[in-house]
């Protein structure tokens, strides 16, 4: 494995305060694969996402209630203790219903480096930026009021920054956003063949060091390596060939992929937020940069619970896809407790999947640590053995 | 050709030996030691019972929870895989396998040719498996093999809530000082523990033969409960503890090599 991703993967938190130290640039956390990360890049700043810890919570309890998703408690968390004190911002959209409520937490739980600037009562450096993404993602309406919507927010960037964006900076980051999609790809791409090119551990780290790494710097790094992997013939070891579906996928339970492997599987594609969701839509270049940028936020198949489709059809058609197209032996279904976007989908999606193409189907439920994960190994095997019949 | 399986449970360690026609030898022990002394010693009983040495022995297989420890185990199998071929083997007509350990609890759907569809676990909690009938059994002062026999007697049940052993736990004490018959307790008990079983069954379809399996099978009471929430009818073979055991052996059998795993 590259040393850089597996540096990102093993401690996010000390990377990426090493690039800041080194770069003197700023850094902004942000919740979601929805967000408009591209309009930070081409401010300047370094879009990271933020992740829990899987410890157990300190100070987040006594705000969240117990029956809510463990992952959005836990990164709450990391931020009242202080984990995220290196970030200059943050943007949380209107995805699921947890996480728009993280606007209301961190705005007032989690301690800012900054003073609120405030004229007649509107703080106008907001260090909390709410992205008001719509409920309805479908419909003639909808692109022009989310342009307008990123056009706001783009402008509350601008004056807490004192500096501009201007059209030219947001297609500076289409196009550096685009490359690293398509580097993205291609490493997707390699883990079709049979034994996959990469595993799914080393896939996982790239991806999730792509969310935490400038899409410029990560593209040249992911462009070298995986020039070298196919040079070499590079494969990852022989498996029964996986689909893993889930909630929030970061370090603290993405040991799930080496235990599937170690059950004699091997993870060749995904649906997760830290997997396909955060690259598969390339950004329209024809287009001006917001509206480009509108429409592959609003194109990203997320299971958001606020959906007006409960069960929005791309989210099948993805499967669908993917199942073909990856060869898919079998799908993992990891779904943290109380994840109810996830949740609400499960059953139409296993029924799917069973009727419509005969994959077999495991259904683990995640309780966001990491001892919970190794728990899942016997039924891992016991699913991968019946596989292999 | 002689064939053994090793069960290491989270209770018991269990042993059988197949010779590829009939079981010709088992054995259960209650154990407290490390998973791999355990089943050495459950293993030289089962050699000494049959009369035989280890060199007689073909191949040795491992499941259950402690499978990964059996050091001379020649490869091992999940117990979902093993319950579906010791019941299978046992009735020939099984769909369905229901398995009720001490503190787990897997219903197994089967093919009509007998390999194995699908699964279903109990998650982190203990209700629905045979620790959660023992734990009932300490509160009532009742030997928990009496257990069963007692919640048979009952007329009706009392009512003990499914959804946490440690709940379960505080309403039957409340219960006991309510003046409930220790009976209808017991049968509250079962059909508590029912209770959730039954939702796995239901999740891979009801579909019949239906086998029961495990050491909670041996409880009258609890079968009883299942039949009775289920609907339907369910099959209780002659010692049901082994048959994970059983099927470990005749996964033996089956495998000729290991398949090649990662190195990892």
């Amino acid at each position: 494995m590259h040393e850089i991703f597996a540096r990102y993967a093993e401690n996010r938190h000390e990377a990426v305060k090493k690039w800041k130290q080194e770069t003197g640039k700023k850094v902004f956390g942000y919740f979601c694969c929805l967000t408009p990360e591209e309009i930070l890049y081409a401010a300047d700043i370094l879009p990271v996402r933020i992740t829990g810890t899987g410890e157990p919570l300190q100070q987040a309890d006594l705000h969240v209630p117990p029956n809510s998703c463990a992952f959005a408690r836990s990164c709450l968390d990391a931020g009242m203790r202080g984990m995220y004190d290196y970030l200059d911002g943050v943007v949380i959209p209107n995805s699921c219903d947890i996480i728009f409520n993280m606007e209301f937490f961190w705005r007032t739980l989690v301690p800012r480096p900054t003073k609120p600037a405030m004229i007649a009562g509107v703080d106008i450096k907001p260090y909390v930026h709410y992205i008001n993404y719509p409920e309805k993602i479908t419909g003639r309406e909808v692109v022009p009021y989310y342009v307008e919507v990123l056009k706001n927010f783009k402008q509350d960037l601008e004056r807490s920054l004192n500096r501009s964006i201007t059209d030219d900076d947001l297609a500076r980051a289409v196009s550096a956003y685009n490359q690293d999609k398509s580097q993205m790809k291609r490493m997707y791409e390699m883990r079709k063949s049979d034994p996959a090119g990469l595993s799914g551990y080393e896939a996982w780290q790239i991806t999730y060091s792509s969310l935490l790494m400038p899409k410029d710097k990560h593209a040249g790094i992911l462009k070298g390596y995986l020039d070298e992997l196919e040079s070499n013939g590079h494969k990852a070891p022989e498996g029964i060939r996986i689909y893993l579906s889930g909630s929030a996928m970061d370090q603290v339970n993405a040991d799930i992929y080496k235990i599937i492997e170690e059950s004699g599987g091997q993870v060749v594609s995904d649906d997760l937020c830290v997997g396909t969701r955060s690259f598969w839509y390339p950004l329209n270049e024809e287009l001006p940069p917001l509206e480009a940028i509108a429409r592959r936020s609003l194109g990203t198949a997320c299971p958001r619970s606020t959906v007006t489709a409960r069960i929005p059809e791309n989210r099948w058609t993805h499967l669908l896809n993917t199942a073909k197209d990856f060869n898919i032996e079998g799908a993992i279904f990891y779904v943290l407790k109380c994840c109810d976007a996830r949740l609400g989908e499960f059953p139409h999606l296993r029924d799917k999947l069973k009727t419509e193409l005969d994959i077999p189907v495991l259904f683990l439920e995640g309780d966001y640590t990491s001892e919970g994960v190794e728990q899942m190994r016997s039924r891992v095997e016991a699913f991968i053995e019946m596989i292999e019949g | 050709m002689l064939y053994a399986g090793i069960d290491v449970g989270a209770q018991s360690v269990k042993a059988a030996l197949f010779d590829g026609q009939k079981m010709v030898g088992s054995v259960c022990t209650v154990t407290e030691e490390a998973a791999d002394e355990a089943a050495r010693a459950v293993y030289a009983d089962l050699l000494q019972g049959v009369g035989i040495q280890r060199q007689d022995v073909e191949k040795v297989w491992a499941t259950g929870w402690g499978a990964a420890d059996v050091s001379f185990a020649d490869g091992k199998s999940s117990e979902q895989l093993c319950a579906a071929r010791g019941a299978r083997w046992l009735l020939p007509a099984a769909r369905t396998v229901v398995d009720i350990g001490a503190e787990g609890c897997r219903v197994m759907k089967l093919t009509p040719e007998g390999t194995l569809e699908d699964f279903a676990n109990n998650s982190k909690c203990a209700s629905g498996t045979g620790s959660f009938i023992e734990l009932g059994a300490v509160y009532l002062k009742v030997p928990v093999e009496e257990m069963g026999p007692l919640s048979l007697a009952a007329e009706g049940a009392a009512e003990v809530s499914s959804t946490c052993a440690v709940f379960a736990e505080s309403v039957i004490i409340s219960k006991i000082h309510e003046g409930e018959t220790r009976a209808r307790i017991a049968a509250g008990i079962h059909r508590a523990a029912a209770t959730r079983i039954v939702e796995l069954i239901g999740r891979m379809g009801f579909i019949e033969d239906i086998i029961l399996i495990g050491g909670a099978a041996m409880n009258p009471g609890l079968a009883k409960a299942l039949e009775e929430m289920a609907g339907v009818p369910l099959r209780v073979p002659e010692n049901p503890r082994v048959v994970v055991a059983l099927g470990a052996a005749i996964q033996a059998s089956l495998k000729r090599s290991r398949r090649g795993k990662s190195a990892s």
